[in-house]
């Protein structure tokens, strides 16, 4: 007996360790198929929400039968960024993933993690196919590399309440002056004239990019998202004071409030305006909401031209992965007319990168207003968050905002901060 | 004649000892490894720089300052406001009258909630907007004074800590019960018969022997103080402005945000330090009076 517990003992003692560091191979053998693992945020891996994805696995599994193309979920997009950074850093990373199109890719391409996919986008002419704003944008950021095949591109603007302006007689602003007389009015009858979903400090955000747009210019508004002339300007200056005085229209407690808390005044039409994205119209949908009480305007940036403000979502590809053969046939998949109709048909859904395909005519009216914004012939802007700027400079940009806006810091005080911060970790390209 | 070893016991500790190694020895002292180079995490390169790292976050790094003081703040109090809550708690209800059962239980509870949870509900208490708090100052002051909790970010901690102590003063009141339990009722009756007062029983025969429990209380009380992470990071992210950020949270933003690894490993190895000499320094006191 006592022999008997002591090899048992020995066993657990190997098998423990083992286990530990099981690999993730095992699904693989159990179907038979050769894997190809495909990672995403909760957000997208659903299937049966996803009528796109689920789509791309179709088409790439009816083009080979014998791989299975595994979509694996990993949380939240700063949960899969997590998981990203730590299975690239041993070398252990997945075929290809999903991630926004942005410079918090940055530190993998640098080391040589992800493959530059231009040669096979070329051949496949899908950058003639896909909206033109997700290409100036990797341009913008990686030059002539593109490390991202662009499946979603989203405009981001103000979405108001129509019933709102019908009752108040207001009109949709053409100017920021007639903006800010909306809002005026609005707050004068009890409306809270913006929601502002502040704990995440990307919304709070696009207030000031729509600013530095305004005051700087599409010129210099790119300048500064390249590093190629100091934050510390009088252009940054003055947005920072606009965003304060705009910032009188939020709701109270604004700075803790996430989405939800906005929704929770926005729907009721306890509050009017809200700053966000394409996917909206689909989160009406989803929630249950009426959508006819809903429309969107480009912010207005009393410019020429007049851009919006966008950005893109890609499918990124290990370089090293043992799937290399697999690659080009899955990026088909991922660009292919077939995913994205069925996406389009089955949920309406417009965030597809290639309006090409689409049937506009059975859109609702605030659906083709974002569509029309979405092909913005004037151009796009990209945010200055993560999407353009490094993490650290963001989360500074962050800070800066948040305390202009508690009256902790000036807007000189908030722009020099910025200023030191990119020339100490070398954003400044001049 | 020499003795026989039995090596049983010590084969039966294999396995726990292998998983000790795995999950705890070998991660800190990687960490401390990583803290003493210069790496994104993500290339093979590892410029080794020594203390570098340690000398960086201790005497130019902003944020970390501010963390290290809410730490302090989140460490001290919730040695207080909980444990004084529990301790209380545990002698009111350490009786068998009716319905006090219910009300342990209901004092429990929330203990047994996830930290995410009691960061939601916290959260919606506080809203300007929606919630029950101010609303009810809203109430009681007829308006006058409106209650917001990032209204002065210096003070945003403290809400934190609030929320933290409601969660942890009902397995506070629990362990102080066992420690209540533990001592013979025959020392609380003779005390008794010698005309002490309730009071006095409980200065100076009930605490002086809940001496254990007191102290497990007060260390892991400082373990977790140190190690609080998720209610921030529910409740506010570190904001307004990164004012509420503690160690562990601007650890996990250096590492994983900025791909600083080695700053946000020497920070974990400071928290771990900190913890180390805390935990000692309280059992020393608690010996102290013990003997």
């Amino acid at each position: 007996m006592k022999k008997l517990c002591i090899i048992l003992a020995l066993l657990l003692a190997i098998a423990i360790p083992v286990s530990a560091g099981g690999s993730g191979e095992s699904e693989a053998q159990d179907s038979g198929k050769r894997v190809f693992t495909f990672w995403d945020s909760i957000f997208k891996t659903d299937l049966n929400a996803n009528a796109y994805l689920r789509t791309v696995k179709e088409v790439f599994e009816e083009m080979h039968p014998d791989v299975e193309l595994q979509i694996i979920t990993k949380g939240r997009p700063e949960q899969q960024i997590d998981a990203l950074t730590i299975a690239f850093s041993s070398d252990d990373g997945p075929d290809a993933f999903g991630y926004s199109v942005g410079s918090l890719m940055d530190p993998f391409i640098e080391s040589g993690k992800l493959m530059d996919l231009r040669p096979i986008i070329e051949k496949n002419g899908w950058d003639k196919q896909m909206v033109k704003a997700s290409w100036d944008m990797e341009q913008q950021l990686w030059g002539d590399h593109r490390y991202a095949l662009p499946i979603e591109h989203t405009a981001m603007g103000v979405y108001y309440r129509k019933d709102l302006y019908e009752k108040f007689g207001l009109e949709v602003p053409k100017t920021y002056e007639e903006f800010i007389h909306n809002c005026e009015v609005l707050q004068e009858n009890g409306i809270v004239a913006i929601g502002n979903a502040g704990k995440l400090p990307a919304i709070t955000n696009r207030w000031f990019d729509a600013l530095l747009e305004k005051n700087c210019g599409p010129e210099l508004h790119d300048a500064i998202l390249n590093g190629d002339t100091s934050i510390n300007c009088p252009e940054v200056v003055e947005s920072l004071y606009e965003l304060k005085d705009l910032s009188r229209f939020f709701q109270e407690g604004h700075l803790s409030a996430e989405e939800s808390e906005v929704y929770m005044l926005w729907y009721p039409g306890k509050a009017c305006h809200f700053y966000t994205a394409t996917w909206q119209a689909d989160t009406f949908e989803t929630q249950g909401q009426d959508i006819s009480l809903y429309g969107y305007f480009r912010f207005p940036t009393d410019q020429t031209p007049w851009r919006s403000n966008s950005f893109c979502y890609g499918v990124y590809i290990n370089e090293n992965t043992p799937n290399k053969d697999l690659v080009e046939d899955l990026l088909k998949a991922f660009a292919s007319d077939r995913a994205f109709q069925t996406a389009f048909d089955e949920k309406t859904s417009i965030v597809g990168s290639r309006p090409d395909v689409f049937d506009l005519s059975k859109l609702d009216p605030l659906r083709q207003e974002l569509i029309t914004d979405v092909n913005n012939p004037d151009g796009s802007y990209m945010p200055s968050n993560e999407m353009c700027w490094p993490p650290r400079l963001t989360d500074e940009l962050f800070e800066v905002l948040d305390q202009v806006i508690m009256n902790l810091m000036t807007p000189e005080e908030g722009a020099a901060q910025l200023d030191e911060l990119a020339a100490e970790i070398g954003f400044y390209r001049f | 004649m020499r003795r026989k070893t039995d090596w049983t016991p010590y084969v039966f500790l294999i396995a726990p000892l292998a998983l000790y190694t795995i999950f705890m020895i070998f991660p800190t002292v990687y960490s401390f490894f990583i803290s003493l180079h210069n790496w994104d995490g993500l290339s093979g390169v590892r410029e080794f720089i020594g203390l570098d790292n340690y000398v960086e976050v201790l005497t130019e790094d902003e944020i970390f300052k501010v963390s290290i003081a809410n730490n302090v703040r989140w460490a001290i109090l919730s040695e207080i406001i909980p444990i004084v809550l529990g301790l209380v708690m545990a002698f009111v209800f350490n009786s068998k009258m009716k319905g006090f059962g219910f009300y342990r239980s209901a004092i429990f509870f929330p203990s047994v909630l996830s930290i995410s949870t009691i960061g939601l509900i916290w959260r919606w208490l506080y809203d300007p907007n929606l919630g029950l708090l101010p609303e009810i100052v809203r109430i009681v002051t007829g308006g006058r004074v409106s209650f917001n909790w990032f209204a002065n970010p210096e003070h945003t901690i403290y809400y934190l800590i609030i929320a933290g102590s409601w969660a942890y003063s009902g397995l506070c009141m629990i362990l102080f019960m066992g420690g209540i339990k533990s001592v013979p009722e025959g020392t609380i009756e003779a005390a008794y018969l010698d005309g002490a007062t309730r009071m006095q029983r409980i200065f100076y025969v009930i605490l002086p022997q809940m001496k254990n429990s007191i102290n497990i209380v007060l260390t892991f009380t400082l373990i977790n103080s140190f190690k609080v992470f998720d209610l921030i990071y529910v409740m506010t992210a570190g904001g307004p402005g990164r004012m509420t950020n503690v160690m562990a949270t601007w650890s996990y933003y250096s590492i994983f945000r900025y791909y600083e690894y080695g700053p946000g490993s020497a920070m974990s190895i400071i928290m771990a330090i900190i913890l180390v000499v805390g935990s000692l320094i309280i059992n020393k006191i608690v010996r102290m009076q013990k003997n």
